[in-house]
């Protein structure tokens, strides 16, 4: 129950991403953008920067997503130890291609922290609810970065992503006991 | 291989798309890695050229008002397929109830992107692709629903990711991919109906999974 409450407390959670370096905005992770315009920079300078500094908040999340998966592993069993081990190597696809995708642009991906301070996780339903605010989280982030960036390669992989994550969300909800497509539209709102 | 085969995509007009062969190729031999064309499944791959097309229809246009009204038109047929399935009689009550559920999500989809076009002046299509329904038609068993409904559903998402290259407007962007969202959502449901994997891949832009 004592990880319920925290995932339950938007106070908490913001407190949680922030420390992760993870910008957020009214209860939801927001990627961090540079403010590129009245600086003198030209148009393709900034966007490449906005670029960057998306992609690198993206990166961020991607490797909270792979600190908790690696972390709650130890606690899932069976098919959900399966699902878990499989969900943490498509979050490392993620952080690889992002990071791939910075150093083209001229930038220095992010590296992840060396400690992720988590919420005590004692059983597989708290890995089963971290994982699930993390991917919400995720989702809440990509969808307000995609229209800041740039080109509609970053746009459409980002998207791709967006709908890994909620895919992971559907996998996370069941095992909750919870409709696994709650709703039409996934904005990464609980 | 014969001209009748429905495991075959067949062009008639002389006027070949190499990029729509090679996505059905591609698309083909996954499906067959995946024992989709085996024996009796071929509904699911019987569908791939129409629904080719339809991809095509949203690769095709050039502007935010083009690609709601190509949107429309499959979430229309999205729609109808659901309640084709609903009402075949070979779906549990369990499974009829999740198709129910899809059916109306996929009409949510159509009426916001139908609100959308009126928005911008447009207006929006009517009916569906008959050529997509078709095969559902032949559907004898859930597990035929399941996979047309996969094969639907991955199309969708392909055509959401390749508008996500095209749409101009913030907003629209936004609704694409959380709608996008949503069907893989959808596929992961069936997937596991059928014992597939139910992330198969960590980009669902819908080029290769099943």
């Amino acid at each position: 129950m004592e990880f319920e409450r925290f995932a339950l407390d938007p106070v908490s959670r913001r407190r949680f991403f922030h420390a992760s370096g993870v910008a957020t905005a009214g209860g939801s992770a927001a990627l961090l953008a540079a403010c590129g315009g009245g600086s003198g920079k030209s148009e393709s300078k900034a966007s490449t920067e906005t670029d960057i500094a998306v992609l690198n908040s993206a990166i961020n999340l991607e490797n909270t997503a792979i600190a908790a998966y690696t972390a709650g592993a130890p606690l899932l069993k069976g098919e959900l130890l399966k699902l878990g081990r499989e969900f943490l190597g498509q979050e490392k696809e993620h952080a690889d291609a992002l990071s791939t995708a910075v150093t083209h642009l001229g930038g220095h991906p992010s590296r992840p922290k060396a400690v992720y301070d988590f919420p005590r996780v004692r059983t597989q339903r708290d890995v089963l609810l971290l994982a699930n605010m993390i991917e919400h989280q995720a989702i809440a982030a990509y969808l307000d970065a995609l229209p800041k960036l740039s080109s509609p390669d970053l746009r459409a992989t980002a998207a791709a992503i967006v709908t890994t994550e909620a895919e992971h969300v559907s996998v996370l909800l069941g095992a909750l006991g919870r409709p696994p497509v709650p709703t039409a539209f996934v904005t990464g709102t609980a | 291989m014969t001209a009748r085969d429905p495991d075959r995509l067949i062009i008639e007009d002389g006027d070949a798309d190499t990029q729509a062969i090679a996505a059905y190729e591609a698309t083909r031999r996954h499906a067959v890695r995946r024992g989709l064309v085996a024996g009796g499944a071929v509904i699911g791959a019987a569908l791939v050229p129409a629904l080719l097309s339809v991809r095509e229809a949203f690769a095709a246009a050039q502007t935010d008002a083009a690609i709601l009204a190509s949107a429309i038109r499959l979430e229309n047929t999205a729609v109808a397929a659901y309640a084709a399935a609903v009402k075949s009689g070979v779906l549990t009550p369990q499974f009829r109830r999740t198709a129910e559920l899809f059916g109306r999500q996929e009409a949510e989809h159509a009426a916001a992107l139908t609100a959308a076009l009126k928005g911008l002046g447009g207006t929006p299509p009517t009916g569906t692709d008959a050529k997509l329904l078709a095969p559902l038609g032949r559907a004898r068993t859930q597990k035929q629903v399941a996979e047309f409904a996969i094969q639907l559903e991955t199309m969708a998402v392909a055509a959401y990711y390749d508008a996500s290259k095209m749409l101009q407007q913030a907003r629209l962007l936004q609704t694409s991919a959380q709608i996008m969202a949503n069907e893989g959502q959808h596929l992961v449901v069936l997937r596991q109906a059928l014992a597939k994997d139910p992330v198969p891949s960590a980009f669902e832009n819908g080029k290769a999974s099943g």
